[in-house]
C-alpha cells in the first residue's frame, strides 16, 4: 500500500534574486510607486544601510531598478524606481509563489 | 510572504496620506473657498470682482499646495523618506471612471442647460458628488477607509444642503465648511500621531 508521493509544487525555479525578504519587499515596495528612496527603503525592509546598499546594488546590477542621486530642495535623496525589466521579473515572482500557494493548498 | 509584500505595497500607496499635511492643506482650501461663498452671498459686488476673488482663492490654492510640499520635505522626507506615488492615469481602471464621471457630469449640465431646468439650487449637490467623487477615488487608490467617510460625508451633505432650500451660495459654502472641518479633524489626529510615532533621521549625505 505504499501510495506514491504527492508531487508538490516547488519553489526551486523562482529567481532567486528576488526570493530574498529584503529585495522582495523593495520590489514590492517600488512596484506600487513611481520611486522611493533610501530612507524609505531603510525603514520598509528594517535593514542597516550597509546591508540595504548591498541588496540595492545587486537588484542594480541584475537591471531590475534605477538608482539616481538627486536633490529635493537642498535634501540628497538616493532615488529608487523600478525598471520595465524588474517590474516583469517581480510579476513573473509573485504569479509563482502564487501558483506555489494555490496548488499547496489543493495537495492539503 | 504574499501577505507581507502586499503590506508594504499598501503603506507605500498610502505614504501620500501618513503624515496627515494632504488633509490640513486640504481643509485650508475648503475654509477659502467657504469664505468665497460667504462674501458672494454677503456682498453685492459686481460679477468681474467676484471673478477676481475666485482667481485669488484659485491662486491661494495653488500656493497652499506648493507650502505643504515645501513643509512637507523638511518635515516628512527627513523623518520617514521620500515616495514619489504613482501617477493617477497608470491605472487604467481609474483613468476610465474618471473619464465616465467626467462624460456624465458633463452630460447633465449640457441636458439641463439645453431644456433650461434650473439647476443653480442644486449646485450643493453637484459640488457634493464631485467631491464624493475625488475623495471615492483616492480611496480607492488608498484603501484608506477615512477617506471613503468623507467621500460619503460631501455626497450626503451636498444632497442635504440642496434639498433644505438654502441657495447654491449658502449650501456651497457650508458644503466646504463642513468638508474643511473634517478634513482640518483628520489632518490632525494623523500629524499628531505621524509626529508621535516618528522622529527625524539625519539623512546622509551619500549612503552608497
Amino acid at each position: 500500500m505504499n501510495a506514491e508521493p504527492q508531487r508538490r509544487p516547488s519553489l526551486t525555479g523562482v529567481d532567486r534574486l528576488i526570493h530574498e525578504p529584503s529585495r522582495s519587499v523593495i520590489l514590492a515596495v517600488l512596484s506600487a510607486v513611481q520611486s522611493a528612496d533610501f530612507l524609505y527603503l531603510q525603514r520598509e525592509t528594517g535593514l542597516t544601510k550597509g546591508n540595504l546598499t548591498v541588496h540595492l546594488s545587486k537588484l542594480e546590477a541584475a537591471g531590475f531598478i534605477t538608482i539616481e542621486k538627486t536633490y529635493r530642495g537642498k535634501l540628497p535623496l538616493t532615488l529608487c524606481s523600478l525598471t520595465e525589466q524588474g517590474k516583469q521579473a517581480f510579476k513573473d515572482y509573485r504569479q509563482q509563489l502564487m501558483e506555489f500557494a494555490i496548488s499547496g493548498n489543493g495537495n492539503q | 510572504m504574499e501577505n507581507n509584500l502586499k503590506a508594504s505595497q499598501q503603506r507605500a500607496i498610502q505614504y501620500w496620506f501618513a503624515d496627515g499635511l494632504v488633509e490640513l492643506s486640504g481643509g485650508v482650501i475648503g475654509l477659502l473657498l467657504a469664505i468665497y461663498f460667504c462674501i458672494q452671498q454677503i456682498l453685492q459686488a459686481s460679477k468681474g470682482a467676484f471673478a477676481l476673488i475666485f482667481l485669488s482663492v484659485f491662486v491661494a490654492a495653488f500656493g497652499i499646495r506648493k507650502l505643504m510640499l515645501w513643509y512637507r520635505e523638511r518635515s516628512t522626507y527627513g523623518r520617514t523618506g521620500f515616495v514619489e506615488p504613482k501617477k493617477g492615469w497608470e491605472d487604467r481602471r481609474l483613468l476610465v471612471a474618471e473619464v465616465v464621471f467626467t462624460l456624465l457630469l458633463t452630460g447633465f449640465m449640457l441636458y439641463t442647460i439645453i431644456r433650461g431646468i434650473q439647476t443653480v439650487e442644486w449646485m450643493p449637490a453637484i459640488a457634493g458628488s464631485l467631491l464624493a467623487f475625488i475623495f471615492a477615488l483616492a480611496g480607492y487608490r488608498t484603501k484608506l477607509v477615512r477617506i471613503y467617510f468623507l467621500a460619503a460625508f460631501c455626497l450626503v451633505l451636498g444632497v442635504f444642503l440642496a434639498l433644505s432650500g438654502l441657495g447654491e451660495l449658502w449650501g456651497s459654502a457650508i458644503l466646504s465648511l463642513g468638508t474643511s472641518l473634517v478634513l482640518f479633524a483628520f489632518g490632525i489626529v494623523t500629524r499628531t500621531a505621524y509626529m508621535r510615532q516618528t522622529k527625524v533621521t539625519t539623512q546622509q549625505s551619500d549612503e552608497r
